[in-house]
């Protein structure tokens, strides 16, 4: 029999776990202070929901309106699935300020016999369910000796897995005992890290698979996300670089693939009409799962002062180059060393490969002495009528997209 | 008639700028980065000052027009012992002023600005 796997609806994470989180385990999205975790469990839900899942989620800390209206910020709407039967608030805290809206609901939220009354006969009744509990760092915070709360812990755990019950604890790790933090962690089947790390004074979150105990050979990778609204988790790339030499197509590169940006040109004082990058294009990507801030070069000599700084803290870099035009070559390499960033991974945006005179891509790699691994991909306008010379021009999406995917597949 | 070239014209233009006091260099650019004309002492490197001119207007210009305000009047740039001012001088060019830190910046402001308009009729003659 193989294992029914949950997607996560974080496309990087479910390639980390083999395909997702494994149904009937007993899961830890464990985050530092100031780093989200619930974000992650939304997304676990909506992604599920969508098959047919059926979803319980245990609040302890704010009311089961305000869990709703955080998910509804992100795009994520529980109210179909709500009248469904397909989604359900266990509401572990409204009692304590009078009033509760959920069918399912503690007494007494401070007594984790109340608790476990309510989430145990869940737990038994609902086999096959998901149930995140939002949060364990709540629970922890109960006044009782945390050897009860832990047996109690460890009951859930257990019933989950008798009952085939896939349990999602929300953990922040505030002052804990480091002997509770390790019996928790040791319950867990899967945990997933989420932290902050500060590099150059620039605070980055990341997220990483600890442990998984149904992925052989686990390598922990730390993989940098942010949060957007709408949207949810996204897999974060701060900077990629693209360069390339002049009119090569970086600008309709940028515009072509990106979801936002902004360029700098300016008509070029010598030719008519034609236009040219002063400073930078930049430009936001939002594709399968990733959220990109691209960073495009000037090609024109003149600018090449600022290339090393536009070229700093770069994780990749597409270079642009003209098919067409293979004494460009040379400057295209001279803008990877100006730009320092040789030795990143790099794709090459072939582009005007369409065009009468474009070279194919193995010649490419020949001229430009290409090692094998650098991907060539080529890319085309999407409608070759529309191109006006000296202008930057619409590209073909799915080529461009193309180009993007592959390296973020170098640089994760 | 003078037989002065345009060139010439507006290089007088800067020679006429620097005489007020405080300004120690100045050069006309095209929005594009090129070197239109300047006034600079020999060990500065006119070229790119003018590439770079135009990438911080440039850069300053889209900035504001993200924050959805009017075009820019000027960007000044602030170093410990001199300033660097630059100001739109027609559809196509850019007015560069270095300024020392002593000098009066509201008179500079207002002789740029007149010094922009002369520069501006005589590019688009």
């Amino acid at each position: 029999m193989t294992d029914f796997m949950l997607k996560t609806g974080i496309p990087k994470l479910d390639e980390s776990l083999r395909g997702g989180i494994k149904e009937g385990s007993i899961s830890i999205f464990y985050s530092e202070p100031g780093v989200e975790n619930a974000e992650f469990a939304y997304e676990l839900i909506f992604s599920n929901l969508k098959n047919n899942a059926n979803v319980f989620y245990f609040v302890n800390n704010k009311k089961p309106e305000t869990v709703k209206e955080l998910m509804k910020n992100y795009g994520w709407d529980t109210t179909s699935f709500e009248s469904n039967n397909k989604f359900f608030f266990i509401d572990a805290y409204s009692a304590l300020i009078g009033g509760v809206s959920s069918n399912f609901y503690v007494n007494n939220p401070m007594d984790v016999k109340s608790i476990n009354s309510v989430l145990i006969d869940v737990i038994r009744k609902h086999k096959d369910s998901i149930i995140v509990f939002d949060a364990l760092s709540s629970f922890l915070d109960l006044e009782q000796e945390p050897e009860v709360l832990l047996r109690y812990l460890n009951d859930w755990v257990e019933s989950s897995r008798k009952n085939n019950v896939t349990l999602v604890l929300l953990f922040t790790e505030w002052m804990y005992d480091e002997d509770v933090i390790n019996k928790v962690k040791e319950m867990a089947d899967f945990i997933l890290e989420l932290k902050a790390l500060e590099t150059n004074v620039i605070l980055r979150k990341y997220f990483s698979v600890l442990k998984a105990d149904w992925v052989k050979n686990l390598k922990i990778i730390d993989i940098p996300f942010k949060v957007i609204h709408p949207g949810g988790v996204r897999v974060y790339i701060p900077k990629i670089l693209v360069t390339g030499p002049y009119h090569s197509g970086k600008t309709s590169f940028i515009q072509s693939v990106s979801t936002k940006s902004v360029s700098v040109n300016r008509q070029e004082t010598n030719l008519s009409n034609s236009e040219t990058t002063i400073a930078l294009d930049f430009g936001h990507v939002d594709l399968a799962g990733f959220a990109v801030d691209l960073f495009g070069t000037p090609g024109q000599e003149r600018f090449d002062p600022i290339l090393e700084r536009l070229g700093g803290e770069s994780f990749g870099v597409i270079l642009v180059i003209d098919s067409t035009n293979p004494d460009g070559f040379v400057r295209a390499k001279e803008m990877l060393e100006k730009t320092k960033t040789k030795g990143l991974p790099m794709v090459i945006a072939a582009n005007k490969a369409d065009m009468a005179g474009a070279l194919k891509s193995e010649r490419i790699r020949s001229k430009m002495n290409l090692p094998k691994n650098i991907p060539i991909v080529p890319v085309t306008a999407e409608d070759p009528h529309s191109i006006q010379p000296g202008k930057p021009c619409k590209l073909k999406k799915k080529e461009t997209e193309k180009v993007l995917i592959s390296l973020m597949d170098m640089v994760i | 008639m003078s037989g002065e070239t345009k060139t010439e014209k507006l290089v007088q233009t800067l020679k006429d700028l620097k005489q007020n006091g405080g300004i120690s260099g100045a050069a006309i650019v095209t929005k594009d980065g090129l070197l239109v004309a300047s006034e600079l002492s020999e060990d500065i490197d006119g070229e790119t000052l003018a590439a770079m001119t135009a990438t911080m207007t440039g850069a300053a210009e889209t900035a504001m027009s993200e924050l959805k305000k009017k075009e820019i009047e000027r960007v000044i740039v602030e170093s410990k012992d001199a300033r660097l001012i630059s100001t739109e001088a027609g559809k196509q060019t850019i007015l560069v002023c270095m300024v020392d830190m002593k000098a009066k910046l509201g008179l500079v402001l207002l002789e740029m600005e007149r010094t922009a308009k002369i520069i501006e009729k005589e590019v688009e003659k």
